[in-house]
């Protein structure tokens, strides 16, 4: 996916999320497109600012940019999200022990290991990645276990189509990035380039389907029978 | 940009399979909520019908019981003024006439009250604690033994089929208690925890072994009942230490 592809589709999910915010499609996800309108729109300063600052700075060093958005912020907005899915105070407590030892992580990694402003803090990501998928699969048990949603369309719920493509975004990544000291070694660079451009690609689906997410009550409710 | 050609090839054959998985992921999900969503009427529509046949018997079998104290209230009571009012008018003189309209007024005063009996309509009427008191005070009365009530509830407001088997509950818990426990005090506790009410009924009667089979059909029927206003039964007994029931209805 070329790079300019890659911003128009986060931009068109940014503004598909905004639309539906303003049509109010639908009262009871307010918060949450409001959080997901705010994701895109984070996504989209981080790959405008990186690309700033790639082309302008001495180094073309930008590390910062998507150690900053991309792993702290847009991680810790992603558990929030979670904690707007789930009701119960328990997994909230859980995701605010993740957030903290994501912050708390970071600063262990920033110190020994990979510094804020010259390496991309992959062991974060992978960290990230696994709470993500995580808190995914204890949706889905949720949905399928304790019969959350039964009288619902699961596809009308925007928190279904949310979930299911973070789920895939962030499972590729963190196999990518768990692997990529491997590859990097095993002299696999050609492959490690591909996988990015793959990575790439899911991405810009998950930030399309998450501008769409917000649609879904209007488009699916009642295609199947509600109980 | 992929530029070689073989990272194109890569990026468009690994796209199209995970679109593909992705996809075929979600139609799972869907069909599986879907199995879930019909498993689940089926449930609740077995759960309704569960419950309309447990309100329907409990109504039955209290109609039953009204019915039955009519009788006996209209042989022992009524039937005995009649009785004595007959025989009192046999001697016409003033005196007797007199006394025989006063047993008259008696009867249909008597009559009045069992008519009131007749229909299930007195439980929307009655409250919950003061049926459980007039319940302990007919007891106490008969001499059977004594009875105690504790309660930190003043204003108690409950659905009529709730209450009705929540009445249903509590008296065949007094009743297996009088038939079966000897007891000296029977004690009853109404307490409002949290989110939901807890009745208590205790005796300090003979207990009974709670793995014994034979006692295991009464039990299940209480339990069924109270699980079809959404409660939950627990019992605790043991030989010579009396018998605890608990009842727990979540408010809704």
């Amino acid at each position: 996916m070329t790079f300019n592809l890659y911003l128009i589709t986060i931009l068109v999910g940014a503004l598909i999320s905004l639309s539906a915010l303003i049509f109010k499609t639908d009262r009871q996800y307010k918060k949450a497109n409001i959080l997901i309108f705010s994701v895109l729109a984070l996504v989209l300063i981080q790959e405008y600012l990186s690309e700033v600052v790639k082309n302008y700075s001495a180094n073309g060093n930008n590390h910062i940019i998507y150690n900053i958005f991309g792993i702290y912020l847009l991680n810790s907005l992603y558990l929030i999200f979670f904690k707007m899915v789930f009701r119960s105070e328990l997994m909230k407590k859980r995701i605010n022990i993740s957030i903290a030892f994501l912050f708390f992580f970071g600063i262990i990694d920033s110190i020994f290991f990979q510094p804020v402003t010259k390496i991309f803090q992959h062991y974060l990501l992978i960290y990230g990645s696994l709470m993500i998928i995580l808190y995914s699969i204890s949706f889905y048990y949720k949905v399928f276990n304790r019969n959350d949603y039964i009288n619902s369309n699961l596809l009308s719920i925007p928190y279904f189509w949310i979930i299911t493509v973070l789920f895939f975004y962030y499972s590729s990544t963190f196999l990518i990035w768990a692997s990529f000291s491997f590859l990097l070694k095993a002299d696999y660079q050609a492959l490690v380039v591909s996988l990015f451009d793959l990575n790439r690609l899911m991405a810009g689906v998950t930030y399309l389907v998450m501008g769409f997410a917000f649609y879904a009550p209007k488009v699916f409710q009642g295609k199947y029978f509600t109980t | 940009m992929s530029s070689d050609p073989a990272q194109f090839v890569f990026l468009i054959t690994s796209g199209v399979l995970i679109t593909l998985v992705m996809c075929g992921f979600i139609v799972a999900m869907v069909l599986f909520h879907r199995q879930q969503q019909i498993r689940n009427r089926q449930k609740m529509d077995h759960m309704k019908a569960e419950y309309e046949r447990t309100i329907l018997g409990v109504e039955k079998e209290i109609q039953e019981q009204t019915l039955s104290f009519i009788g006996q209230e209209l042989h022992d009571n009524v039937g005995q003024i009649l009785s004595l009012t007959k025989l009192t008018l046999n001697n016409p003189d003033p005196e007797n006439f007199s006394e025989g309209k006063r047993l008259i007024n008696q009867a249909i005063k008597e009559v009045r009250t069992l008519s009131k009996r007749l229909n299930l309509d007195w439980v929307k009427e009655v409250k919950l604690l003061d049926f459980i008191q007039q319940e302990l005070q007919k007891i106490e009365n008969s001499g059977f033994c004594q009875t105690q009530f504790d309660s930190n509830i003043t204003e108690l407001e409950l659905e009529k089929d709730q209450k009705l088997v929540l009445i249903r509950i509590i008296q065949e818990c007094l009743n297996n208690t009088m038939k079966h426990a000897e007891p000296k005090l029977i004690t009853v506790s109404l307490q409002q925890k949290n989110d939901f009410l807890e009745l208590m009924i205790k005796d300090d009667g003979k207990g009974f072994d709670v793995e014994d089979k034979s006692k295991g059909m009464g039990l299940h029927n209480l339990k069924s009942r109270i699980e079809t206003i959404g409660g939950n039964l627990q019992l605790f007994s043991k030989i010579n230490m009396g018998t605890e029931i608990k009842l727990l209805l979540p408010f809704a």
